[in-house]
């Protein structure tokens, strides 16, 4: 392993070397096939091991090293004014080399097999390195786009609520933080647009997804934004979270039409006049009939508690390697949406207004005796035979604003400083719209009904945007957040490096999944070099 | 009219009417509006014609650029002087070329001749603005009423936003780069642009105004980027409205992040992507013409480049070089405006426009800063195109430079006309059509 990994990062620094005189996209039989791509190498390393964790990384090691390689390209099959048929694809290939070289951080495997396929390289699915692959077709007013394929809804930045169509990896990076064309899983589907002439030049969308299925990967125990396999120190054996985990994937429906999804959106786009003023506003409706990607409900529950409370725990408590997981204990569950998205720029504020609704209608949930469940993040208490059907309602509001230095700007464009800096402000919220104290869910935190956070993000540039500071934060009214300063350098035509770091705190960490992080903190560099 | 009239106090009668005859049959002139209106005329042209005699075909350089100081702006001169500065490795060189009036299509002609005699200046919300604006069309204000400096800059300018570079372009700015002059470090970016106006139409039916336009848009522009890597297939779409008091429109689709998204055009003052142009610099001045106020400096002889050929070929420059080479410059005379913006706030103290008499667009530009000082000059490369749906040519910019002079930091680009005066489907202008390049 240590061979690839020396050979792909010595092709990275050939590639860093080659002549900066390189074209800066690279174009075959008369543009008709475009290509592009990056070489990167990606690092994190966490500034704040906690003692419980030397165990399983050391500390002043990179706790992620990934070496990332992408290919796209654009071939116009046919363009005839009558049809125009491109042919998409966008290739990615990733490996994590920081297990190679922190023997520790292996033992949060519970195999090297897993390790290997399911974390460190993309082979967690077989067509995993197919990032994007489809047949664009244009004909009229039709748009038909069939393969596989990523999917954005949403509107707002950092937190998603209308945006259901692919599952996030967040193994690796958080939204915002990293392109949702890199954490989002692609899907193979169908997915047609048709663009009326009617009032508000309304476009019709719809997505078919005949059975193809890929869940939320969260971190889970050995990635360097999760905590330590519990409890106790044993090498190679599974925790109880990603017990949990296990438990679920093993339950991941199969390719079959049963499990199809279907997605529906209209978009719009009118001119509407308040206090004489006009308002051009981008809005969108939208309905999803999809799996849950986020958790499948636990149907032996009496199996699961068993081997969760007994059989795990017992286990690792004694040092030993726990049984393997129940097989087939869980379900993923159909569940139905409405959403609806607007954005315009509004005049008096001097920024662009966005927001995004979206009501979850009758998504399952396990559920635990809340008299005797322990709360706190990721407890496992005691799952009920039973399952719950509560309605969500979540929102985002976001205002972009660009902030100007009134009397420096030319001083400051002068000093090559960008004289406008971009500011986002966003509040982000949800809500159980009936009793949720039923709910086993991590997502805001056990026995919480409702959640609210505030995003700010700010970005600037220096010496023409060669060097461009961004900071990125986000607060929990329950008193949990990070901030994320980071800096991207531009150097020249290719080559990109930015480097970061990213602080959580929390009061509670019980509070919220993002709050259980709290002493995840870390430093990253990304150095990509691009083609 | 004062035109006539002086010819006429020195004609003899028949004369005067082959002046009448000539004015009917060219009819270029009517009531009171001559157009076109080219550069020079008469003796001015001998003298011009005299002068090429001994410079056409040469190559102008570093060396020899003193002998032409007086016809160089003054940023350009100080460039020419100091190439190293400006990343270049020898001397910076362009080639002098004669003049060469013109040529105006049929319907900028007629659509001038038709609107300008009731072309009027009208104090409104913003200050002076055009009577009629987005149903008229054509140059409103040929000829400049020179006695008041304030009312013939604002015509000057209000010149320029007549000029539609014949109602609709798609090209290709490709290579653009931007340049360090001092670490001779480039960037790259390359764009597709469609441009459209919807009203002050002048060659492509309908004139002046396309049908239904509801939303009384003036013009769109439609930009799909194709550099750098990370900026490629990232798409731009601006509508700017006839209602002067309207801030654009403005939605981008980002590759990297897969949305549309809004934003505002109101952070006028902000670089486009580290060039250094500002979004109101984007075609020398892109938004509305009261923003500013005016005043006319008068006219100063000049040699720009208007009739560059095939600009692939004959610029060139070297990595680092914020300055073309190659440019074929050749003598015009320039209306000279000064250009303050209303906002006290503004990066600019003020602007000075140099504006080509016969097309009213800018050949070059000059940015003060705020303390006064020269900061930035913006110059641009102009060639005729023939219009592929209405008869005649147009002037659209094949080339540009814009030089930052107290960072030594230059914006150089070349563009690939694909058409000039072709009418586009006004659904590439549309949310719908940013949609569906999506991905």
């Amino acid at each position: 392993m240590i061979k690839k990994t020396s050979l792909f990062l010595a092709l990275f620094f050939v590639f860093l070397l080659m002549s900066q005189d390189a074209l800066a996209t690279f174009e075959f039989f008369d543009g008709k096939l475009r290509i592009k791509g990056r070489l990167e190498q990606y690092m994190v390393m966490l500034t704040n091991v906690p003692k419980g964790d030397k165990y399983y990384r050391t500390a002043n090691r990179l706790a992620l090293n990934q070496s990332i390689f992408t290919f796209e390209a654009l071939s116009a099959l046919v363009d005839n004014g009558d049809w125009l048929v491109n042919l998409q694809t966008y290739l990615r290939y990733y490996y994590d080399s920081a297990p190679d070289f922190d023997h520790r951080l292996r033992r949060s495997f519970s195999t090297s097999r897993t390790r290997n396929k399911k974390y460190q390289r993309n082979a967690y699915d077989q067509d995993d390195w197919v990032n994007e692959f489809y047949l664009d077709v244009y004909k009229g007013p039709w748009n038909i786009r069939l393969g596989k394929q990523v999917v954005v809804w949403s509107e707002v930045e950092m937190v998603q609520t209308i945006d259901k169509i692919n599952a996030l990896d967040l193994r690796y990076g958080t939204p915002g933080m990293q392109p949702f064309d890199e954490l989002k899983l692609s899907l193979w589907m169908f997915r047609g647009f048709y663009n009326s002439d009617l009032p508000g030049n309304l476009i019709f969308e719809h997505i078919f997804i005949p059975g193809d299925f890929e869940r939320t990967r969260t971190p889970f125990e050995g990635c360097w934004m999760s905590r330590k396999p519990a409890p106790g120190n044993v090498p190679k054996a599974l925790g109880m979270g990603d017990a949990i985990y296990w438990m679920m994937e093993d339950a991941k429906p199969s390719f079959a039409l049963k499990n199809y999804q279907y997605a529906f959106r209209v978009r719009g786009n009118s001119e509407i006049f308040m206090f004489d003023t006009p308002y051009v506003i981008d809005w969108t409706l939208s309905y999803v009939n999809v799996l849950d990607t986020g958790h499948a409900v636990f149907e032996d529950t009496e199996r699961v508690n068993d081997y969760l409370n007994n059989e795990n725990v017992v286990a690792r408590l004694a040092g030993q390697k726990p049984p393997p997981i129940p097989r087939g204990v869980a379900k993923w569950k159909r569940y139905e949406a409405v959403g609806a998205s607007f954005q315009s720029y509004v005049p008096q504020l001097g920024g662009v207004l966005r927001g995004e609704f979206s009501l979850e209608i009758g998504r399952k949930w396990n559920s635990v005796n809340s008299k005797t469940a322990v709360r706190n993040v990721g407890a496992l208490g005691d799952f009920e035979n039973r399952t719950v059907e509560r309605d969500f309602l979540s929102y985002g509001i976001t205002i972009d604003k660009p902030f100007c230095v009134p009397w420096y700007g030319d001083r400051m464009q002068r000093w090559g400083v960008r004289p406008c800096w971009d500011v986002t402000l966003g509040v982000f919220g949800g809500y159980f719209l009936q009793n949720n104290s039923r709910i086993w869910q991590w997502s805001q935190g056990y026995d919480y009904r409702s959640r609210t956070m505030i995003t700010l993000m700010i970005r600037g540039g220096f010496r023409h945007n060669e060097f461009t500071p961004v900071i990125r934060a986000k607060y929990g009214t329950r008193n949990y957040g990070h901030i994320a300063p980071a800096l991207s350098y531009m150097p020249g035509r290719h080559l990109r490096i930015e480097a970061g770091y990213i602080y959580f705190y929390a009061k509670n960490p019980e509070a919220h999944r993002e709050a259980a992080v709290e002493d995840r903190d870390g430093a990253y560099l990304r150095i990509r070099w691009e083609y | 009219m004062l035109y006539a009239k002086r010819k006429l106090t020195l004609m003899s009668i028949p004369c005067w009417v082959m002046v009448c005859l000539f004015l009917m049959v060219s009819s270029s002139s009517a009531q009171g509006v001559k157009f076109p209106t080219p550069s020079y005329e008469g003796e001015e042209l001998t003298k011009v014609r005299e002068w090429e005699k001994t410079w056409v075909g040469k190559k102008v350089s570093t060396a020899d650029i003193d002998q032409v100081k007086d016809l160089m702006p003054d940023a350009a001169y100080h460039i020419m002087k100091n190439p190293k500065d400006y990343g270049a490795k020898e001397d910076l060189w362009f080639e002098i070329v004669p003049y060469r009036e013109y040529k105006v299509s049929p319907g900028l002609v007629e659509s001038t001749r038709k609107y300008a005699p009731q072309a009027e200046l009208v104090e409104g919300k913003g200050g002076l603005g055009l009577k009629n604006y987005g149903k008229v069309a054509g140059i409103p204000f040929p000829q400049l009423d020179t006695k008041d400096p304030v009312k013939a800059g604002t015509q000057a300018a209000w010149n320029f936003d007549g000029y539609t570079h014949a109602d609709c372009y798609r090209l290709n700015n490709k290579p653009a780069n931007i340049v360090d002059c001092r670490t001779g470090r480039e960037r790259s970016a390359g764009q597709l642009r469609w441009m459209m106006f919807w009203s002050g139409r002048t060659d492509v039916p309908p004139t002046p105004e396309l049908d239904k336009n509801k939303r009384k848009i003036h013009r769109t522009f439609f930009q799909r980027n194709t550099a750098p890597p990370d900026f490629a297939d990232t798409t731009i779409l601006e509508v700017k409205y006839q209602d002067t008091d309207r801030d654009c429109d403005l939605w981008i689709y980002t590759a990297m992040f897969r949305r549309i998204r809004r934003y505002t055009a109101r952070q006028r003052s902000d670089m486009i992507d580290g060039t250094d142009l500002i979004y109101d610099d984007h075609d020398g001045w892109y938004t509305h013409i009261n923003l500013n106020t005016y005043k006319l400096v008068g006219q100063k002889d000049m040699l720009c480049v208007r009739h560059q050929e095939t600009p692939y070929e004959k610029l060139s420059r070297v990595e680092g070089q914020g300055f073309w080479n190659g440019a074929q410059r050749e003598r015009v005379k320039c209306w000279v405006v000064e250009a303050v913006n209303k906002d006290p706030d503004y990066i600019y103290s003020k602007r000075v426009w140099y504006l080509d008499p016969e097309n009213w667009q800018f050949n070059v530009q000059e940015m003060y800063d705020r303390q006064g000082r020269l900061w930035k000059m913006m110059e641009e490369f102009w060639a005729e195109y023939k219009l592929k749906e209405a008869e005649g040519v147009a002037t659209v910019f094949v080339g540009e430079h814009t030089v930052d002079l107290i960072r030594r930091h230059g914006s150089v680009g070349q563009f690939e006309i694909f058409a000039v005066g072709q009418n586009l489907n006004r659904k590439i202008f549309s949310v719908a059509n940013l949609q569906q390049l999506t991905y």
